[in-house]
Formats: C-alpha cells, structure tokens, sequence
C-alpha cells in the first residue's frame, strides 16, 4: 500500500512539472524577449515603418485613389533563418487597410507572386471557358511605387559575459516612375543578454 | 425682502446667461489618456488632421528624480466607436528619465477613424 502510494505521488509530481502547453496572448505578451527576433519584434518594427509612410503622406492622392505597389526585394542579413514575410505582410496588411495604397500580386522581384494572375490568362482561346470571363489583354494594372528593405544583424561583446545585437530593419519606398525614393526609414531594435544565447 | 428676491433673480439670470455664452470645456486629459501610475504627469494632449489621417501627440513629465519605465500603446476608434485592428496598436516600452518629458506622436491607421485613447502603464 505504501509503496503503491509512493508511486502515485512520484507520477503525479512528474505530470506536474511537465510543461503544458499555453496559448500567448499577443495583444498582452509580457513575457521576456528573445535574443533572436520574434513575432513582437516583426510587429514593432512594421508599426515604426507604417508609421513612418503614412506620416510622409507619400501615399495620399490628391484626387484620393490608391497607389499601387509592389513588393520589392527584401533581404534577410541577418545569421537567422527567418522569412522576411513576418515583416513584409503585416506592413502590407497596414498600408491596405490605410485604403490608401493596394499592393499588385501579378508582379515582384521574383517573377510574379502569385503566378495564377498569368496562369489564368493562358486559358485565352480555350473553348472550355467562357471567354467573356477570361482577363483581357492589357487589364493588369502597373504598380506606381515599390517597396524594398533589408534587415541587418550586427554582434557586439560588451564584455566577457554580455552581447549586444544590434538588428536593423531598413526600408525604401520608390517612386517608379522616376526612380526617386520617396521614403527611407530604419528601425533598430537593440538586444543586450548572456553570450551564451545564441542569435541565429 | 422684495429686494434679496430681486437679486436672487438677478443672479441667477446672469449665472445663465454666462453659462450660455461659455464656450463648452474641451475634453480633459483623462478622456484620452489613460493612466494609472504617480509618477508621470500629463502635459499636453493635443491632435490635428494631416492628409486626411488623425495625428495625436502627447507630453507627459517624469515628476520624480528617477528614471521610470513605462509601456503604453494608442487605440484608435472609429465613428461606430469600435476600436480599429491594426499593427500600431501594439504596447512598447520607453524608459523616462528622471524629470524628463516622455513625448509620443502617433498616425491614425486610417482615415477614418475618430477618436483615440493613451494607455499608459507603469512596469
């Protein structure tokens, strides 16, 4: 009896300390940063550079249509394997719902982002589909201002015991037509912790 | 007595009429800032129109000689008095120096949002 008593507790101490699963309140998560970047980072630094356009006013119309823009090259300098649309889409998001600017899918530095935007049109001629639907030529609509940017890691030890990590997110708004760039900003967000934790 | 009367009357037909021609008070503070620590005091809440975007700007002075660390975050309403999602509402934390001026200057995330609120909150 005793012994089966022992063993009881000993299980119910061990399901105790297994850590369970929480889901994180991201509106209220007041939990430590990391070395690395995480999703408070991407959010802090696309607000800053949200802030930063629409304060510009380079993307309000003076006849109050929308620009178009693409998404440009965006490059990850950094040692961590991180896709850069952790950033990208939450400053597209903004700049749409702004209603001031409407980002183009059927082109970006990489060919077309979503390739159905050509797929579709290669159904012309195609007598399974009616053609009334089928986009005609010259609908797609060219973009009037590109976005691109790069994050960039720097490391620094401050002493024995302690780096800092220096991450930077910087971003260019360019006007196409002339190639003038409308809006520059950078965002830093600055780490200091254990050397031991590792930033990539 | 018919004289006090006549005063009274008096008296009162002017505390009316002053209060008719009294411009309404503007908005305290505390309609948009919301702040429950001791160690900030509010200066300034001011807001204008650029480009069809609200800007909000507000000054609050660290009173005590140390530095304070605060976080806050700036909620934007529409007409409904709904709160607008975005990305820019979000907490971010500043450390005050001690009798030093915390300064925010935020932009709607869209045009037509209407009101906005200041939380601040000591940490």
């Amino acid at each position: 009896m005793y012994k089966i008593l022992c063993m009881l507790t000993f299980s119910l101490t061990l399901i105790a300390c297994s850590a369970t699963p929480v889901k994180v309140d991201t509106q209220n998560d007041e939990a430590p940063t990391v070395m690395g970047l995480d999703y408070r980072d991407f959010e802090e630094a696309a607000a800053a550079l949200v802030q930063s356009i629409l304060e510009s006013g380079v993307v309000v119309q003076p006849d109050g249509s929308r620009y178009v823009l693409v998404i440009s090259r965006i490059t990850n300098d950094t040692m961590l394997h991180i896709d850069t649309d952790q950033l990208v889409k939450k400053i597209r998001v903004a700049l749409l719902k702004s209603g001031k600017v409407i980002v183009t899918t059927a082109m970006s530095a990489n060919g077309a982002e979503d390739a159905m935007s050509y797929q579709a049109r290669e159904l012309r001629g195609d007598d399974e589909f009616d053609q009334s639907r089928v986009a005609g030529k010259g609908s797609l609509v060219a973009p009037d201002l590109s976005l691109s940017g790069k994050i960039i890691q720097r490391n620094n030890k401050m002493n024995s015991r302690t780096t800092q990590v220096d991450y930077l997110f910087q971003m260019t708004l360019t006007d196409i037509e002339t190639g003038l760039a409308f809006r520059e900003d950078e965002v830093p967000i600055v780490k200091r912790g254990s050397s031991k934790t590792v930033s990539w | 007595m018919a004289v006090a009367l006549r005063s009274m009357m008096m008296f009162g037909a002017i505390c009316l009429m002053i209060g008719c021609v009294t411009p309404p008070a503007e908005k305290p503070w505390n309609a948009y800032v919301r702040y429950l620590g001791n160690a900030l005091e509010v200066r300034e809440v001011r807001s204008s129109e650029e480009r069809g975007f609200v800007v909000a700007y507000l000054a609050a002075e660290n009173m005590s000689p140390f530095n304070v660390k605060v976080r806050y975050r700036t909620t934007w309403y529409d007409v409904s008095g709904i709160p607008v999602s975005t990305v820019m509402t979000r907490w971010t934390n500043r450390t005050v120096a001690g009798k030093s001026l915390l300064e925010i200057k935020v932009i709607s995330p869209r045009s037509d949002v209407v009101d906005y609120r200041f939380e601040i909150e000591d940490i």
